[in-house]
Parts: structure tokens; C-alpha cells; sequence
């Protein structure tokens, strides 16, 4: 037991098993899926199709393919296919989906991302394959946000985009919102300021615009580009008025407002009543954003402001509620898919953390897409809407959202119909590989004991 | 909702002459028109009759005529089409309308209170329960102290004074820890904050001492006397009595108090009774189970090992009688059917079953001739999430809803 060579047999063989398991999830040879109904988001459901699965991307899909030889087969006679359902805005995988400080701009949720967390084992059961993990709601500038696969060994295995999205968050922790907007604009001023400095001092002739290509061409990551002299010489300037951080982190945080203010990085923006998003839309305007609205229940009162803007929002999970009015008494059920539809305002759902549901179902997509049905959504369209849709909002529609060939193979073989209740996810696919098999998946068998048939 | 007006055909079903010849004469002296109601749905979900199948049901004065086809009626009279239709839903757990509080928290022996004289009527909870399809609500007073009232049980809609069913109803016991959160364990013992129970221990000594004083003829201390006579008909059997415990020991607790004295409690919550399934079936319990919006939706939790989705299969399975309860009911009747209830099952789970809970299972629960005119239609099959309500009608009136379109 004590001798150090057993120890070392012992390391090695963990670490053989790691790599073969990740050798094996890599060789994942061609596959085809037969038989099955296939939605594919774009395009018109073919009610008998095949698709053919190669180098994790789809290869082909159609009614009578040619199933090459060396092909796995997967019978789905019978079932539905569909591409993975797409999570918009999630903090869930994070450890603390809040930082107590409330500007930390700099931090990134790659670093809180446990690839074993049970958000993402619930995804695989539940058909998710792709997800934004974000900051939470409570943290003023709550650090920036990336969008994985739901299935990996690792964080890097996972990530589509590191640098998806800055959180910021017009719900003051405080409950003063003077003071939470008067924050928020003085850390986007020293960066508008940084910015326009940058513009004055080296680069006088380049424009804004060719700036910022060359950047994300030459640097994709989180290296601030500029002369490294005015970096430190900005990072020294913000240093003496915040106490708690250090140099580092204030430029880090400064590269990433900027990022936002140059358009280089959209920012979730996170509104709590009608009156957020009319302080949301100002400060667009004011530091020229790119915005990925985030809207709390009562935010519906706002839809107005959003119709002309022409963008897809992310609805609160909590769909139909009812509300008093405090003038009239009078009590209102409010439908909110109803009320955006109405409005002509795009929106993805998003689904509740599995300890504060508001009600029964919110949990998962299809129930949030079924409600939406229910008050008189076509299917259609409430399907793109946990598909398709939800991948243009993050920006990763290139590879996800539909089946189409090139695309990620990134699916969902369910039992039947998307929104019946009875479906269950049967198999999950990501990048060509099984993450999910419900005949294994022993939990949900010990939960449903005994099955009436 | 499709009106139109009817007239009179003379063919007439053999199950429909029987109703007929009593109601032309009643129709005739009163209200001829208005008053009858055709209802023909593509589906009718009720446990009596084919499930699921083409179906009409006519209505009148509140009451429901006849349930069959191709019915023929004789006076003029309103044609509602819908595509489906169920009994309404009935809760046997509900706290709705009680307003100013719902729990009594200065003493614990309060059997005597009633919920019924606290309902506010034109609470904006019975305004949801109607747009949820539930037509009866138990009402329960909240579990605070350990003898907590008297529930009653009401309908959700219609003029107040045709709304109760039953006043005075069963007694609530809170055989849990709830009566210890208020009581600190740590107060001083002479202030007059210190009250008992301050633990579980207390919770059970107080049931058991209660009772035992009134059995041996004797009065409760600190109780007001008019609780007496209903401890005394727990005792009896004359009054019901309900056991509001989540726990597998508080299950028990209130089955062993029970045998002790010799009454039956009704489980209300048990959440745990999947562990203790066997012996709560040896021991004849019956259950209204509320614990499956807690448990369905999620796979973790405090409990997450053990098997919980499918409880309602395995009370079927014992044979155990129980019926869901608490909120959103219809949703929770579609979750009971995904975890493998048979559709007929899972409808039964919120009409049906808890009315045969609450003893009323000859006025509601069901669709059949002479039961009340509580309905509920919807635009698809009930058990579907994608099928909104159309309207709910309680006691024959329709009250639609105004939010769900298709």
C-alpha cells in the first residue's frame, strides 16, 4: 500500500483511462440516423428521413441517402429528430452565478464552469446542447459571459466562445437605482474616455471601424491590443479612486468595457421592470452597445420600446402570472408570449433553476415552448424558439440551431413530438457523439419506478 | 363559444325521456329559455362513459340532464361546441380566499376555528382557480398551531350563498413541526412569549393529551371550551380529521395517534409516504398528496437519491386511495401522466379521486346525470401542455377564459 510505485501505477492508469476515453470520444466514426421524422428548424419536416453524421458535422440529410457501409446505425423508427434545444442566458453552471463586489467586469465565467456540474447533466437529459452560461442578475457589471456545449471533460473541450457577452445589471442590489445607474455610467465613461484617448493619441488617422477588425482578427482572446505603454498608463490612472482590486484586474476590466463600447463584445443587459429598459435603451444610445436584452417579468409593460428595435429578447422564465393593479385593484393574468407576439418582438425563453421554480414545468424548454403554444404561438415558431432562434441571439447560428448540412451534428432524438408530454429525450448528440442515452440513464429509471403502463 | 338556437325535434333517446317528462313541467313554470345548456364536445374525459369519445351534455338549473348523444331537447336552448371536456378539477388542499392571516398563533388547541367565516369571496384566488379549470376547493387553515380549525369546502364561483358545500368540515391536525417555528426553544420559560410546542416531542404531546383529556370526560387547559365538543367527535368518528404530515415519522406519527385513540386520520402532504408505502397500505391510509410540483421537475434536491417522480404510480400500484392536490393542478395531473400514469388515471388524480377524498364523490368529480354542472373545456386533450382552457363552468354558469385562444 505504502510503496511509491503502486501509487505511480495507479496515476498512470487514470491517466491512460482519461486519454483513451477522449481518444474514443474523438473516433466517433460516420453515423446515420434512420427512420426517424426530422425537424429541421429551416425547412419543411420530413416525415421518413435519414441523416448522415460525419466528423461531427452533418454530412447529408434527406428521404432515400445512400448509408455508406462503415456507418453506425441508429435506428429512430418512429421518432422525432431535432436539433439540440439552445440556452440563451444561464448561470446555473457557474459555482455562484454572483460576485459580491459589484464592477468586476474582468472576470469570465470560464473560470466557474465545473463541466461535471448537474446543470450540464441535466442539459444532455433534457436535449440541451448548447448554452450561454452568464453572470447572474444581482451584480452590476457581473463579468463576461461564454457559450459551451453541454457535453466535455474539460472547460476548453466545451467552449464555442470565450468572450460572449459582458453582464451588466440594471437591478440595483442596493435598491437605489440613482446610485446603481450613476455607477454603471461612470465605469462606461473612464472606457468611452480610454477609447477616445486611444483614438487621439496613437491611432489618430484609423477609424473606429478598421480598429476593431484588425483586433479580432489578430487577438480573439482576452489580450488588450493598443500600446502596451498607455494600457498600464490607464490601468495606473483607474487604480487610486477603487479600493479592492488590483492593477490587473482594473485593465482587464477596463479591455472588456471597451470591447463592449466598440461593439467588439455585446452586453447582456439585465432589466427588471419597464423602467430598466427605458434606462437600458439611454445608455445604448449613449455608449453605442450592442444589447442582448435580459427582461424580468414586469418588463412586458416596456414591450413598446422594444417593437422598433428589431431584436430577439430573452424572456423571464416566469410566463403567465397574475398581477393586481394598484389603482384600479383590478387583478390581470398576464400572458407574456402573448403580449410580445402582440408587439412583434422576437423572444427565446429561458428555463428556472431547479430550486426557485415560480411554477410547474418552467424547468425545461419544451414546457416554457408548450406554454407559449398554449396562448397561441404556432409550433413552429415556438420551436425555433428554443432552437434557432436562441443561437442567433448569442452568435453561434453558423454552427447550431438547425439541422443543415455543415452544421454542428448537434441533435435530439426524442420519443415523439417535440411538445407532447409524453416525449422524452431518447438519445442527445453533440459534435456527432452520443452524450445521452435515456435506456442508460439509471436516475430517471429509479425515478419513474414503477412505470403503469 | 358558438351559440345557437335549438328548437324542438321530436325523436328523443331513451336514456333522455325519463329526465324529460320532469323537466318540461319545471320548465314551463319557470325560466323556458335561458336556461338549458347543450354542451357537444368532440372528447369527453370523465371517468363514467367511453373515454375520450364524441359526446353531449346537457345542462340545466345547475345540474347535469343528461350525458349521451344526438340528444334532443324540447325547449329552445343555448349550443355550446367545444373539443373537450372533463369534470371540473377539485382540490383538497387549498388556502384559497382566507384572508387576515391563516393561522391562529396564540394558542394551539384552536379546533374549533372555522376557515369558513374568514373566506373572502371576491378573493383574486378564486378568480385563478376558475382560469386553472378547478371548480371545488377544500379550504384548510394553515399549520401553525397544532389543533389548526376546520376546513370547509366551497365552490370557486356563482352567487356566495350557493357557494359552500360544507361548512363545518374536517379538522385539521398539524402532526409536523410547523406549530414549533413560531415557539423558541431558547425564550425565557416565565415570559409570555414561552408557549409549547417548542419541538416535535411537544407537537405529539399535545395531540395525545388533548385527546385523552376529553375522552376521560375532562376539559383542555388554555383550550376554549367550545373545543371540546369537536375533539369528543374526532374521538367518536363523527367528525373527520385531517393529518397535515410531510415526513415519513410525522405520516406515522399521525397513523399511531390515530390507532391510539382510534380514529382515522387523512394524510395530507406526504411527501415522503413513497418510503413508507408498504406499511401506510398495511395500515389502510389514504393521502392527498401535494408534494409533486416540490418533487417533478427537478432531479435533485435535498432529496435526490430517492425515487420521487412517479409517486403517484406507486400509490396506485399499493392500491393506496389518494388524489393530487395544491397548486396548478392541471399541470400537475400532466406530470403525473409523463411519470406513468395512464390518461385516465392522471384525470381521475384531480377530479374523481378527490372527490371521493372529500366524500362528495355523488355531487362532483365526474360527468353523469344529476351531478353538478361543474365542467371544464378545452381547446386539445386536457393532458396536454399545449392545451389551453376555454372556459370553466361551475353550477352551469360558463366563465370563460379570456387568454387562451387557438
Amino acid at each position: 500500500m505504502t510503496n511509491p510505485l503502486s501509487k505511480y501505477r495507479t496515476g498512470m492508469f487514470l491517466w491512460l483511462g482519461l486519454f483513451a476515453s477522449a481518444a474514443q470520444l474523438k473516433a466517433d466514426g460516420p453515423m446515420a440516423i434512420l427512420g426517424a421524422k426530422i425537424i429541421p428548424i429551416v425547412g419543411d419536416p420530413i416525415a421518413i428521413g435519414t441523416i448522415l453524421i460525419r466528423d461531427g458535422k452533418i454530412e447529408a440529410i434527406g428521404k432515400d441517402l445512400v448509408v455508406p457501409g462503415e456507418a453506425k446505425v441508429i435506428d429512430a423508427t418512429g421518432k422525432v429528430v431535432m436539433p439540440g434545444f439552445v440556452d440563451a442566458h444561464n448561470a446555473a453552471a457557474m459555482t455562484s452565478a454572483n460576485e459580491r463586489n459589484e464592477v468586476v467586469p474582468f472576470l469570465s465565467v470560464v473560470d466557474s464552469i465545473d463541466p461535471v456540474a448537474p446543470y450540464f447533466e441535466e442539459c444532455r437529459r433534457n436535449g440541451i446542447t448548447a448554452a450561454a452560461v452568464v453572470p447572474g442578475n444581482s451584480t452590476l457589471i457581473g463579468g463576461q459571459a461564454a457559450v459551451v456545449k453541454t457535453a466535455g471533460q474539460y472547460v476548453n473541450d466545451m467552449l464555442l466562445k470565450r468572450e460572449a457577452g459582458l453582464k451588466i445589471s440594471l437591478r440595483p442590489a442596493s435598491g437605489n437605482r440613482m446610485s446603481q445607474l450613476a455607477k454603471l455610467r461612470k465605469e462606461l465613461d473612464k472606457a468611452k474616455k480610454a477609447i477616445e484617448k486611444e483614438l487621439q493619441g496613437e491611432k489618430p488617422d484609423t477609424s473606429a471601424e478598421t480598429k476593431k477588425e484588425g483586433e479580432e482578427t489578430a487577438k480573439p482572446a482576452d489580450k488588450p491590443e493598443g500600446g502596451p505603454e498607455e494600457s498600464k498608463e490607464e490601468a495606473a490612472a483607474e487604480r487610486q479612486p477603487e479600493g479592492g482590486t488590483d492593477v490587473a484586474s482594473q485593465a482587464a476590466g477596463l479591455e472588456a468595457l471597451k470591447k463592449a463600447i466598440r461593439g467588439e463584445q455585446p452586453v447582456y443587459i439585465y432589466c427588471e421592470t419597464g423602467m430598466d429598459v427605458a434606462a437600458a435603451i439611454q445608455l445604448i444610445a449613449d455608449y453605442s452597445l450592442k444589447p442582448i436584452f435580459v427582461l424580468g417579468p414586469s418588463c412586458y409593460k416596456a414591450v413598446d420600446l422594444l417593437v422598433k428595435r428589431n431584436e430577439t429578447v430573452i424572456l423571464d422564465p416566469s410566463l403567465v402570472f397574475w398581477e393586481n393593479n394598484p389603482r384600479t385593484r383590478e387583478d390581470k393574468k398576464i400572458v407574456v408570449p402573448q403580449i410580445f407576439r402582440a408587439a412583434k418582438v422576437p423572444f427565446v425563453f429561458q428555463t428556472e433553476g431547479f430550486g426557485a421554480r415560480t411554477s410547474l414545468g418552467s424547468s425545461f424548454f419544451w414546457f416554457q415552448a408548450a406554454t407559449a403554444v398554449k396562448y397561441g404561438m404556432p409550433e413552429k415558431e415556438a420551436l425555433e424558439a428554443i432552437t434557432l432562434l436562441p443561437a442567433k441571439r448569442i452568435g453561434i447560428d453558423n454552427l447550431v440551431g438547425s439541422l443543415e448540412v455543415g452544421k454542428d451534428a448537434d441533435l435530439v432524438i426524442l420519443t415523439g413530438e417535440p411538445l407532447n408530454i409524453s416525449t422524452w429525450v431518447e438519445q442527445t448528440i453533440i459534435d456527432g457523439k452520443i452524450v445521452y442515452e435515456r435506456s442508460k440513464d439509471e436516475k430517471i429509471k429509479r425515478l419513474l419506478a414503477p412505470i403503469a403502463e | 363559444m358558438h351559440k345557437s338556437v335549438f328548437s324542438f325535434i321530436a325523436i328523443a333517446v331513451a336514456l333522455a325521456m325519463v329526465v324529460l317528462t320532469d323537466s318540461i313541467v319545471v320548465g314551463q313554470q319557470k325560466d323556458p329559455s335561458g336556461d338549458w345548456i347543450l354542451i357537444r364536445a368532440k372528447h369527453i374525459y370523465s371517468t363514467q362513459g367511453v373515454w375520450g369519445e364524441k359526446g353531449e351534455v346537457l345542462v340545466r338549473g345547475g345540474k347535469i340532464k343528461i350525458v349521451g348523444n344526438a340528444i334532443d331537447v324540447p325547449t329552445p336552448v343555448t349550443i355550446v361546441e367545444v373539443d373537450s371536456l372533463m369534470p371540473g378539477i377539485v382540490d383538497a388542499y387549498s388556502s384559497a380566499g382566507l384572508s387576515g392571516g391563516t393561522s391562529e398563533v396564540s394558542r394551539e388547541i384552536t379546533p374549533e376555528f372555522d376557515t369558513y367565516s374568514a373566506v373572502d369571496w371576491g378573493s383574486r384566488d378564486f378568480q385563478e382557480a376558475i382560469d386553472e379549470g378547478i371548480t371545488t376547493v377544500q379550504i384548510l387553515p394553515a399549520t401553525e398551531s397544532v389543533f389548526s380549525g376546520l376546513a370547509c369546502i366551497v365552490k370557486t364561483a356563482g352567487e356566495t350563498t350557493e357557494r359552500d358545500i360544507s361548512k363545518s368540515g374536517d379538522a385539521v391536525i398539524a402532526m409536523s413541526s410547523d406549530p414549533t417555528t413560531r415557539n423558541r426553544a431558547r425564550a425565557r420559560p416565565d415570559g409570555i412569549y414561552m408557549r409549547q410546542p417548542t419541538n416535535r416531542m411537544g407537537v405529539v404531546w399535545i395531540v395525545r393529551s388533548s385527546l385523552s383529556r376529553v375522552r376521560s370526560g375532562g376539559v383542555v387547559d388554555g383550550a376554549d371550551p367550545m373545543s371540546t365538543p369537536i375533539l369528543k367527535e374526532i374521538l367518536s368518528g363523527k367528525r373527520r380529521s385531517l393529518a397535515v404530515s410531510r415526513t415519513d415519522f410525522d405520516i406515522r406519527s399521525a397513523l399511531d395517534l390515530g390507532d391510539e385513540f382510534g380514529f382515522k386520520p387523512m394524510v395530507y402532504g406526504g411527501d415522503e409516504i413513497y418510503r413508507i408505502i408498504e406499511e401506510f397500505k398495511k395500515r389502510d391510509g389514504s393521502v392527498v398528496y401535494t408534494a409533486l410540483p416540490r418533487s417533478a421537475a427537478s432531479s435533485r434536491g435535498s432529496e435526490g437519491t430517492a425515487l420521487r417522480w412517479n409517486v403517484p404510480g406507486k400509490l396506485i400500484e399499493a392500491n393506496v386511495p389518494f388524489c393530487l392536490a395544491g397548486e396548478a393542478l392541471l399541470d400537475q395531473a400532466r406530470f403525473a401522466f409523463r411519470f406513468g400514469l395512464t390518461h385516465e388515471q392522471a384525470l381521475a388524480a384531480i377530479t374523481q379521486r378527490p372527490a371521493e377524498m372529500l366524500g362528495l364523490s355523488d355531487r362532483i368529480g365526474s360527468i353523469e346525470m344529476n351531478k353538478d354542472a361543474d365542467l371544464v373545456a378545452l381547446h386539445g386533450d386536457p393532458l396536454q401542455p399545449t392545451s389551453g382552457i376555454a372556459w370553466t363552468m361551475v353550477g352551469g354558469k360558463i366563465y370563460e377564459s379570456n387568454t387562451s385562444k387557438q
